[in-house]
């Protein structure tokens, strides 16, 4: 999943109800690329933390890849790292799975 | 009378008290109490009917002897002319021995003393008289003995002593002393019995209890076994009542017992259930008749259901497939059954997925238990197939331009007759393959580099419209050559990219050169470049021979060309498109295809441009 854009309040809700259907409908198998996301605000960042412990629910965890620098930090200064596995790129995420 | 009935009353209550009660006591208290009834009756029979004979003989032995001393002594008092003394003396001796009268009397009737002093008819002592006393007499009739002692006065003449004494029966006193006796014995046996009777379901009662404790076993923890009938009394409800409510503060201890074991169990389940949650892969106990026992929460994700509907569920309904089914039930069957693992592909709405489903028994005997682990294996599959067919694709485009390099170099060799316009003609075939061979190696290790994840991205500031300007230039002359419109629409400010230079110059001369090899002669290929959104968008329209769209979705695929036989007359590797989208895909941008047959395609290369700080 490639969201366009930052999320944010305005369409954190929106984000999260594709997320889960494209959770449900793949088995867990996704990835957020997270290339074209500016930022997140604290309800992004919400709608991260539930998408991740629904995933975690069934064992997996959700899979992010080219964040940029702000996103990275604003993750690790909430300590919320540990619930995200994040990678470089596309590729590698996707080898996370095998 | 009154006292007869009263001892017939008091005997009544004492034979009601004994006959309720059927002990040897009771027994012998009411044996007793007839014996010292009987002996009551004897006594009092023998005091009327044996004991009045005697009592009469010594009666009239008493009133005898009193009428022979006072005789005597009456016959000294008169010879002496004593009157008064004698009268006294007559007088207290009616009193004293209780005798009806006592009197003195003279032969001529003249009562001379007499016990009742109204009745003496002689005033004085007359000085003698002749006449002879009488003799003896003694009447006794009925209780009243009249005797006469003859007197001899000396000097005077002869009188006679008439007393008259009555005797009692047997003693009134004794009877009634015996008779108190008796009763007294009989109400002491009576309060005994009374008593007996009050406490002995008492002494019953403890008796019972006692045997109960003796009779319980020391092993024994049921102590609803020393209660005892509550008919034995008070103390019976009290002990029954003391045993129940130990006994219930027993069952309250071993249900606070029983409540902290299921919580500690409760604490281990959770823990287990929350560790067994963390698995990826889904684990599925199945029990008695198919029916799950427990679930994960991966297995009801992989099964596209939820834990709280896939547990107490018969497990065929969230697994159709009939293998494994069937190896579930022949595992819950027989604990010796080996591990069973079936790969199942399974349809989704919008996507398939390949999970493997692993069943073993338990281990346990009759255990009717199986265990089902689920593993999504798609990706898997999906990289075994995607190697597969790269393999499949890659040995043939290696093998094709060797066997045509073989062919030519066999015939050039084999040619006897020097021929060197058709040797000339093999060399430039084996030349092209050879080039072809390198573009397609070159291609294979690019296209490994980037899936292997070696193919490093060195970023650098890269000014896009500078690129731009050195494919314009790189191609013009092949544009030129085709009479092709080649035109380029470049903002006049673009953002300097932070990417690879020389990877988004390579996507870049892999689009733009497509376009010039599939669009015909005198078309055009127009390169429209467009910041939006944060994105760079590099448009590639070309007015060519376009796609249908079964080719459009795979043309990004390695090795794939289309079909169309003018794509076939076009040199080519079908690496091109695969290695340019990962090489953007890797920068966080994507190429995207908008195609239609015979009138041309466009392929849209976006970059990320991120040009504002991000705050959170």
């Amino acid at each position: 999943m490639r969201p366009e854009g930052s999320i944010t309040w305005a369409n954190a809700e929106e984000f999260k109800t594709e997320m889960s259907e494209a959770i449900e409908k793949n088995l867990g198998r996704i990835i957020l690329d997270a290339t074209s996301v500016a930022y997140v605000d604290s309800k992004g960042l919400g709608v991260l933390v539930e998408l991740s412990q629904a995933l975690a629910q069934s064992g997996k965890t959700l899979k992010i890849c080219h964040m940029n620098e702000t996103m990275r930090q604003v993750i690790e200064l909430t300590g919320l790292r540990p619930l995200f596995e994040c990678f470089v790129d596309t590729n590698s995420a996707v080898r996370s799975f095998l | 009378m009154k006292n007869e009935r009263l001892i017939i009353k008091r005997l009544s209550i004492v034979g009601r008290a004994l006959v309720r009660g059927r002990t040897a006591f009771n027994v012998l208290i009411f044996a007793l109490v007839c014996i010292f009834f009987i002996q009551m009756v004897i006594s009092i029979g023998y005091n009327l009917f044996f004991q009045k004979d005697l009592e009469a003989k010594a009666g009239l032995r008493n009133v005898k002897a009193v009428g022979h001393i006072l005789a005597r002594s009456t016959e000294t008092l008169m010879a002496a002319g004593e009157v008064s003394t004698l009268r006294r003396s007559v007088s207290e001796a009616a009193l004293e021995h209780d005798l009806e009268y006592c009197r003195i009397v003279l032969p001529d009737g003249g009562i001379l003393a007499d016990s009742d002093p109204k009745k003496i008819t002689l005033l004085e002592l007359p000085d003698s008289w002749n006449k002879p006393s009488l003799p003896y007499t003694e009447t006794v009739t009925g209780q009243c003995a009249t005797l006469s002692f003859p007197l001899d006065i000396p000097g005077r003449g002869g009188a006679s002593l008439e007393i008259a004494g009555r005797f009692a029966g047997p003693s009134v006193k004794d009877i009634q002393s015996q008779t108190a006796q008796m009763t007294i014995a009989c109400l002491a046996l009576v309060v005994m019995l009374l008593v007996h009777h009050h406490v002995r379901p008492r002494l019953k009662a403890i008796d019972t209890i006692h045997q109960a404790l003796q009779d319980t076993k020391s092993t024994q923890t049921d102590i609803s076994a020393l209660e005892i009938d509550p008919r034995l009394g008070t103390e019976a409800l009290a002990w029954n009542k003391i045993i129940r409510q130990t006994q219930g503060q027993q069952v309250r201890s071993a249900i606070e017992h029983v409540r902290e074991s299921i919580q500690e169990k409760s604490k281990v389940n959770v823990a287990l259930g929350a560790a067994c949650d963390a698995l990826p892969y889904g684990l599925i106990v199945v029990g008695e008749k198919m029916c799950v026992d427990y679930a994960n929460g991966a297995a009801a994700s992989l099964l596209r259901t939820n834990v709280e509907e896939l547990c107490n569920q018969e497990v065929t309904h969230f697994v159709t497939n009939q293998q494994v089914i069937d190896a579930i039930r022949d595992a819950a069957e027989s604990p010796l059954y080996k591990r069973t693992i079936v790969e199942v592909k399974q349809d989704g709405s919008n996507s398939s997925s390949v999970l493997r489903f692993m069943v073993r028994p338990i281990g346990q005997e009759n255990s009717g238990v199986a265990v089902l682990m689920i593993e999504d294996i798609t990706q898997q599959k999906m990289a075994e197939e995607a190697r597969s067919g790269f393999l499949a694709s890659a040995a043939h485009e290696l093998r094709t331009p060797l066997t045509n390099i073989r062919l030519c170099a066999e015939t050039a060799l084999e040619d006897t007759e020097h021929n060197s316009i058709e040797t000339l003609k093999y060399l430039n075939i084996i030349n092209q393959e050879s080039h072809r061979l390198e573009r397609t190696v070159s291609g294979i290790l690019s296209v490994a580099e980037v899936e292997a994840g070696s193919f490093t991205l060195v970023r650098d500031d890269v000014r896009l419209d500078v690129l731009l300007k050195q494919i314009k230039a790189d191609h013009e002359m092949h544009a030129k050559g085709k009479q092709i419109q080649f035109e380029f629409d470049i903002p006049p400010k673009l953002p300097i990219l932070h990417a690879d230079r020389d990877k988004v110059l390579l996507a870049l001369h892999n689009l733009i050169g497509n376009a010039l090899k599939y669009t015909p002669e005198k078309n055009s290929v127009s390169i429209k470049t467009v910041l939006e959104k944060g994105q760079i968008r590099i448009a590639v329209c070309d007015t060519g021979i376009g796609m249908n769209q079964e080719d459009a979705d795979k043309i990004f695929d390695k090795f794939y060309r289309a079909g169309d036989k003018r794509v076939k007359e076009v040199t080519g590797s079908g690496l091109g498109l695969a290695i340019a989208r990962q090489v953007i895909r890797q920068h966080g941008g994507d190429i995207t295809v908008e195609t239609e047959l015979d009138k041309g395609s466009t392929f849209t290369l976006t970059l990320p441009v991120v040009t504002e700080e991000v705050l959170v």
